[in-house]
């Protein structure tokens, strides 16, 4: 946990883009709510390698989403029947199911199509709320509580020991 | 994979996103990461080429061994994708009732997959070719599963356990059993039997001592003769002395109290009497029905242990009966077995899908263009290798929802010149394509079929076996409408019948088996008919005639003869205590004398007395 911490903490006070940041846990939002083996991960995998997102931001999430996909899927799983029964959908799915590969996605799967669904809606709003939470920590929180003397406390913490073995590790990614 | 960011040089930088670091500004394209990407991919490809293998070999045994309650085996698997097919090599299905045994084993199955109907998680297989299908073969090592999952297999199965008992006793399975050809031991026959004719003359000799001691106490309490004469004297003495009128008038009145009692006395010796009769007459009675009883304990014993004509009259049903049923409890118990499935598939139960578990969801399916059901091999090919050839055929349309698919499913297999048979040809028509309504009908047709070895009785008393013959079958079976009719019509000729050699001398032992073994020829008519639920078994034969005549004349002189040994001994067995009992009944006699005598006396008196007795 104290790792986790750190690590949060390390990319938030690394100076990697914050936009880099956001993107990395909204794709992590993505690849860890829905079923691992859907073919949209590997997509998602290969948006993560070749945008120049944070690495260690996405791992880091993906981990957190994972957890929490597996307390809410009965939400995902009741939520992807109602749309995938909804009446003015049933067209489009059912051309859809027709198509030759497009089943492959799995997308008239409950919690697949559920967990899709949300992570669809919550995505952009994520973005731009990762993007304004970072900014702002940085330019006003990061610096305030660095001179405070909560900062100075902390740097005496095991915690800030912990971030700076880590940062020793070679961080900034 | 990873990029390494520098630090922004200042606030415009961080603003517009990552520099280079040779202070260009770096693009949101991180090309090393396709190759990353790639890499990573063609790891995952790598992975799962070579786990798909086991993958599928583990989830066809687990399936298997699920649906069929025994070890289900494949020696190795070959999953493609590009064209999609599956191989699976030495598949072995065990034996549930003989783990040591596998009922299906085929050296290889080749599928031909449709990889669109995979994608919609459906199996579809346009050709399935089955190579070396074998059966009854021997297994290396027990196919058991083990204690805990065969427990829930048995508690799952006890209900149908039970119908199956219910239908075999229905069939008459289980009463098909020879008459014993021993000869009774006459002393231990009767030594082991109660005889109720010897029970009966020992009844009656107590009750017959019982009533005489009744009577002789009964006459001590009765008025006796002296008794009797004395009420004479009484009388005289009344009607002797001369006297007035009012010592006549007294007088008179003491005769009338004399007869008075005399008559009371007389009463009592009377309902004795009668109450005599009716026990003498019904002991008489019984003493001359006690020599009939000995008959009725010869005739049950002859029935229980002398051999009778009748009991030949359809030896082949008892020969043969036995045999037929436990083919029969086979095909039940795999058929039970295969009953979830059946039923499943007649209610077009694809559709009602149970709750899932947590975490794994469901699959919606919507409206199809051509719906096929999740389970479909369009044909199958198969070579099968029995004992008596090689046969070769096709099944077509095996699938899990015939309502959906709307074809029966058809089997045609055929063999000629095989190594122990002409020709050999199965065909058949499952159809369960109307909900509710399951039919299905089979044909097999097996010519010049040459036996050797074959056990036709395993009945202990007589063991016969099929040394050599050549046998035409023929077939039918038909399900429609909840009712099975199924024939089976055999010729042999060319027989060489083969029986163990009796136990002792038995005379009706050997002339069976000399009947058996002189046989060149005979037909086999069986038939099982009836409600799915209420079924009879019929079994007739030439073989009946055969040995009726062999040894039907035999069997009676032999019957007859232990008859007369039987009744000889069971009235040899009761004569003592008959004759005491005859014997017995004459002690009485006296009594019925001496109340008569009584009475007489009694009768005299009130005569004298001018009286008239109303009696």
């Amino acid at each position: 946990m104290i790792e986790l911490v750190a690590n949060l903490l390390k990319i938030l006070n690394s100076e990697t883009e914050p936009r880099q940041i956001s993107l990395g846990i909204c794709f992590a939002m993505v690849a860890g709510l829905t079923p691992l083996w859907r073919p949209h991960n590997l997509l998602i995998l290969l948006l993560v390698l070749v945008l120049r997102v944070n690495l260690s931001a996405f791992i880091l999430a993906w981990g957190v989403f994972s957890a929490i996909a597996y307390l809410i899927d009965p939400l995902f799983h009741s939520l992807g029947l109602a749309i995938l029964n909804a009446d003015g959908l049933k067209g489009l799915w059912t051309t859809l199911y027709n198509h030759p590969w497009f089943p492959l996605t799995q997308f008239n799967h409950s919690i697949t199509m559920g967990s899709l669904a949300v992570t669809a809606v919550l995505f952009v709003p994520l973005l731009l709320l990762g993007n304004f939470i970072i900014r702002n920590y940085r330019e006003h929180i990061l610096a305030y509580v660095q001179k405070s003397r909560l900062g100075q406390m902390l740097k005496a913490t095991k915690i800030f020991e912990t971030y700076q073995t880590l940062r020793g590790w070679g961080g900034g990614r | 994979m990873s990029q390494t960011t520098q630090p922004p040089a200042n606030d415009s930088e961080k603003r517009d996103g990552p520099k280079s670091p040779q202070g260009g500004k770096k693009g949101w394209i991180r090309w090393p990461g396709l190759i990353a990407f790639v890499a990573i991919t063609l790891i995952l490809a790598v992975v799962w080429h070579f786990l798909a293998d086991w993958l599928v070999k583990r989830a066809v045994e687990s399936a298997g061994t699920r649906a069929v309650g025994a070890k289900v085996e494949v020696a190795a698997a070959d999953l493609s994708l590009f064209p999609a097919g599956l191989v699976l090599d030495g598949l072995q299905v065990t034996n549930p009732d003989a783990p040591m045994t596998n009922a299906v084993e085929i050296g290889r199955v080749g599928m031909d997959l449709e990889l669109a109907q995979l994608i919609r998680r459906r199996v579809v297989v346009n050709l399935m070719q089955v190579d070396a299908l074998r059966f009854n073969t021997e297994r290396k090592s027990s196919g058991a599963l083990p204690d805990k999952q065969r427990r829930k297999e048995g508690a799952d199965s006890e209900g149908a356990g039970e119908a199956l008992k219910k239908g075999l006793e229905k069939m008459g399975c289980g009463n098909f059993k020879l008459p014993s050809f021993e000869k009774p031991d006459l002393q231990n026959l009767l030594a082991n039997e109660q005889l109720k004719s010897l029970e009966l003359a020992q009844q009656l000799e107590a009750d017959i001592k019982a009533e005489e001691a009744y009577w002789q106490k009964t006459l001590k309490e009765l008025p006796d003769q002296q008794t009797l004469k004395a009420y004479e004297e009484k009388l005289k003495g009344l009607s002797s002395k001369k006297s007035d009128l009012g010592a006549l008038l007294g007088k008179a009145g003491d005769a009338l109290t004399v007869q008075k009692e005399l008559r009371a006395d007389l009463e009592r010796i009377k309902a004795a009497q009668q109450r005599f009769q009716k026990s003498s007459r019904d002991l008489r009675q019984r003493v001359q029905q006690l020599p009939k009883a000995p008959m009725a304990d010869v005739r049950r014993l002859q029935a229980k242990y002398s051999l009778s004509a009748d009991g030949l009259a359809n030896l082949s049903q008892l020969l043969i009966g036995g045999q037929l049923c436990d083919h029969w409890q086979t095909a039940w118990e795999w058929y039970q077995r295969l009953k979830p499935y059946i039923a499943q598939a007649t209610a077009g139960g694809e559709a009602a899908a149970p709750e899932p578990e947590r975490g794994t969801g469901a699959y919606v399916r919507f409206t199809e263009k051509t719906p096929l059901p999740t389970f479909l091999i369009r044909q199958t090919k198969a070579s099968v290798q029995l004992p008596l050839g090689a046969l070769s055929g096709k099944i077509e349309n095996i699938n899990s929802n015939p309502p959906l698919l709307g074809k029966p499913t058809a089997f045609n297999f055929l063999g000629r010149d095989l190594a122990a048979a002409k020709s050999l040809s199965a065909t058949g028509l499952i159809d369960l394509v109307t909900p509710g309504d399951p039919s299905s009908r089979a044909k097999l047709e097996l010519n010049g079929y040459q036996l050797d070895k074959v056990p036709l009785s395993r009945e202990a008393a007589l063991p016969v076996t099929v040394d050599t013959a050549l046998a035409d079958l023929a077939a039918d079976f038909s399900f429609a409408e909840q009712r099975v009719n199924t024939s089976v019509d055999m010729d042999f000729d060319a027989v060489k019948l083969s029986a163990a050699a009796p136990a002792g001398d038995n005379a009706v032992q050997t002339a069976l088996i000399n009947g058996l073994t002189g046989i060149r020829r005979f037909d086999l008519v069986a038939s099982v008919m009836g409600n799915v639920d209420d079924y009879r078994m019929k079994i007739r034969s030439s073989l009946d005639q055969t040995l009726k005549d062999a040894v039907g004349g035999l069997v009676k002189k032999e019957a007859a003869k232990l008859s007369a040994q039987i009744e000889s001994k069971v009235r040899q067995a009761v004569s003592a205590p008959l004759s005491n009992a005859q014997q017995q009944i004459d002690v009485l006699g006296p009594v019925g004398d001496e109340l008569q005598k009584r009475l007489n006396i009694g009768g005299e008196l009130l005569k004298g007395s001018g009286l008239k007795l109303p009696f």
